[in-house]
């Protein structure tokens, strides 16, 4: 029994690595961007079908592949916050404005996948092989990977913030960029980078998870409010914390379904983000903001 | 209006008015009228309808069609979609005046469609495979065996010929899983079999490691799940995991796409099916070679029933005009008329009864295992 409940639990951490990572780019961007980022969802579609466009159809190697759509997720990134999130910065309701407009770019990212692929499932049709057995728990070569990128994408985001001078920077804004910006920070610049760090995140977790399961346009959405429940777990904005959020949310997704039925899986993530909101709306790890302990 | 602009115009009409009565005077047709998802995310299930559907109209019409008048078919399409389905079925039923309408592929659509056929009494034969479209109306009928069928050909070979007792049953979360897994619970247990366990899972889902954990820890013989393209991830799975157990499913199954995404895993599923692409009867040999000539690939099963539709069609038609009372009482009296998915019956509900295959999967094919009457 116990190798049952240790399985659970690596089931967990396999896709709770998926959520980590699209909570932690979400979360970053939220940080220093300050609104809620729905179009993050769309990139991580939009990676997702890229890398398996460039690989299965255009024939190239997944080492040329998988860099080639992390270096084009952040591009495209940066062309829709020109186009569209710079646009309406100085909009009044500003947060919730871009927010919406998000919502509306995610749909438009979809549908453009919808509209080259269809609604077909791919897959990169990798043979089904038994897992490594390792103490009675089964994990594959490929989900190995993803709990070691999520690991490897915790210590590389926790060392960027702490202890570059961009990462420095990236925390100013994020306390109050006015002050920041009159310090000598390019915000603008900041934003920028920001972006290009989330999509990257989003572009990776979309590889990721096509590789583990099949590709769909619509796998989206999902995604995107699996990542933004980790986050609020964690604390909206904290970007290492987001990480743990994400296991966090996996772990409790199976070891819930193992009890209930398992279409009550994101009815489980959903519960607990509502209850998150009610008891500990600043998350395991956040901090209130300056307004709000002033009450 | 300038007056030249005028005199075009007048033209213009007087082109279209004279060009339909040429085409009119020609040759005398007979409509027929078909709603299918010819666009949209089932595209590819209504386009090789919509293929044997003509590759069947240009034989029968090189024969020299229904009673000397040519026979044409007007397509429509649903995207698999009931709103679309409805419009589609209210023009060729109201507006075309087609007495017999061949399609939808999708349930859903056809049980949207029914209350037309009735109110128009136009023929329906739909292409679908839900339970409720049985008691849909006198003048609905279809060419694909009711999905209970299915279950009710597989269960004994699993319980009587592969000797299975203990079973887990995982189904997707919608009409069809749902009624695919009660109707094997009880036909199973009917004979003797014990179900270990009955989880559903959502439709769409996309992981199902903790779902193949649960049934794993209660050791069943075999596994049924009927689901959709979610197969190839939970197969694929469940190889992960290491479980050996035999896995059965349903209709659905049948597509290249999941044997693809499984990545091997899928070999050895075992489901009932319509159609052996390779079957002894003496139509099927001709009708492949016939639509590999024309498509460039050979005929897979949604196909086949319509191209077994489009002759019993024929057959009525030929034998009853366009009326549509005595198309309907002939289609109920159809007994064993021969097709290239063997002989089709309709039962006193319209339903089809015809030979199901049990098929597996070896290689990356579907073959046939055993034909069960």
């Amino acid at each position: 029994m116990i190798d049952i409940y240790l399985q659970l639990i690596v089931n967990g951490i396999i896709i709770g690595s998926i959520y980590a990572l699209i909570a932690s780019g979400f979360s970053l961007v939220y940080n220093i961007q300050r609104f809620i980022n729905i179009a993050h969802g769309g990139m991580y579609v939009v990676s997702a079908f890229l890398a398996y466009y460039l690989i299965k159809k255009l024939g190239f190697s997944f080492l040329l592949g998988i860099p080639l759509t992390l270096l084009l997720c952040p591009t495209i990134g940066i062309i829709i916050d020109f186009l569209v999130y710079r646009r309406l910065e100085n909009s009044p309701d500003r947060e919730s404005i871009l927010m919406i407009v998000s919502f509306g770019v995610f749909i438009l990212l979809q549908s453009i996948v919808l509209l080259y692929f269809g609604g077909d499932i791919y897959s990169y049709g990798f043979p089904a092989k038994i897992g490594y057995n390792l103490f009675g728990v089964y994990i594959t070569k490929i989900q190995l990977i993803i709990i070691a990128v999520t690991v490897i994408v915790f210590i590389l985001l926790h060392l960027l913030l702490m202890k570059t001078k961009l990462g420095m920077a990236m925390r100013g804004v994020a306390d109050d960029n006015i002050i920041a910006s009159t310090l000598g920070v390019n915000v603008a610049f900041i934003k920028t980078v920001t972006f290009v760090i989330g999509t990257f995140l989003a572009g990776l977790a979309g590889i990721l998870i096509s590789f583990e399961q099949n590709l769909e346009y619509s796998m989206g959405l999902m995604a995107v409010l699996k990542g933004i429940t980790a986050s609020i777990i964690a604390g909206i904005g904290n970007v290492p914390g987001a990480i743990f959020g994400g296991l966090l949310l996996g772990i409790a997704e199976n070891i819930g379904i193992f009890y209930l039925p398992s279409g009550y899986k994101d009815a489980i993530a959903f519960v607990i983000l509502i209850l998150f909101l009610f008891a500990k709306p600043h998350g395991l790890f956040g901090f209130k903001s300056r307004e709000e302990i002033a009450g | 209006m300038g007056r030249i602009k005028k005199i075009l115009l007048n033209l213009c009409i007087g082109v279209v008015v004279l060009g339909v009565f040429i085409g009119a005077k020609t040759q005398e047709k007979i409509k027929i009228g078909a709603v299918l998802p010819l666009t949209g995310k089932s595209a590819q299930y209504g386009t090789w309808i919509q293929e044997a559907l003509e590759l069947g109209r240009e034989e029968i019409n090189a024969k020299g069609g229904i009673n000397g008048k040519l026979l044409q078919i007007i397509y429509e399409d649903s995207q698999a979609d009931p709103k679309l389905a409805v419009t589609a079925m209210e023009k060729l039923c109201t507006v075309d005046k087609v007495p017999i309408v061949y399609g939808c592929w999708a349930s859903s659509c056809v049980l949207a469609q029914a209350p037309i056929a009735e109110r128009t009494h136009t023929i329906l034969i739909g292409e679908a495979i839900s339970p409720k479209i049985r008691d849909a109306g006198d003048y609905v009928f279809r060419m694909q065996p009711d999905a209970r069928y299915y279950i009710h050909k597989l269960v004994p070979y699993i319980y009587k010929k592969m000797r299975i007792r203990n079973v887990s049953i995982s189904y997707i979360n919608n009409d069809f899983g749902v009624d695919q897994a009660d109707v094997f619970e009880k036909e199973f247990t009917k004979l003797g079999g014990n179900v270990l366990s009955k989880d559903a899972f959502a439709q769409g889902a996309t992981d199902f490691k903790t779902d193949l954990i649960k049934i794993k820890a209660k050791n069943p013989q075999a596994i049924f799940v009927p689901g959709y393209t979610e197969l190839a991830i939970i197969l694929k799975q469940a190889k992960e995991l290491g479980m050996t157990q035999q896995f059965f499913t349903s209709v659905p199954f049948e597509n290249p796409a999941i044997v693809e995404a499984a990545g091997g895993a899928a070999e050895g599923v075992i489901y009932p099916h319509h159609f052996d692409p390779e079957n002894k009867y003496i139509l099927t040999k001709s009708y492949q070679e016939a639509y590999k000539k024309k498509y460039g690939r050979y005929s897979e099963g949604f196909a086949a029933l319509a191209y077994d539709g489009m002759r019993i069609i024929a057959y009525v038609l030929k034998k009853c005009g366009e009326n549509p009372e005595a198309i309907k009482n002939n289609l109920y009296n159809i007994k064993n008329y021969p097709g290239v998915t063997g002989p089709t019956t309709f039962d006193d509900k319209g339903d089809v009864i015809k030979p199901i295959v049990i098929k597996t999967v070896k290689n990356g094919r579907f073959v046939k295992i055993k034909e069960v009457k």
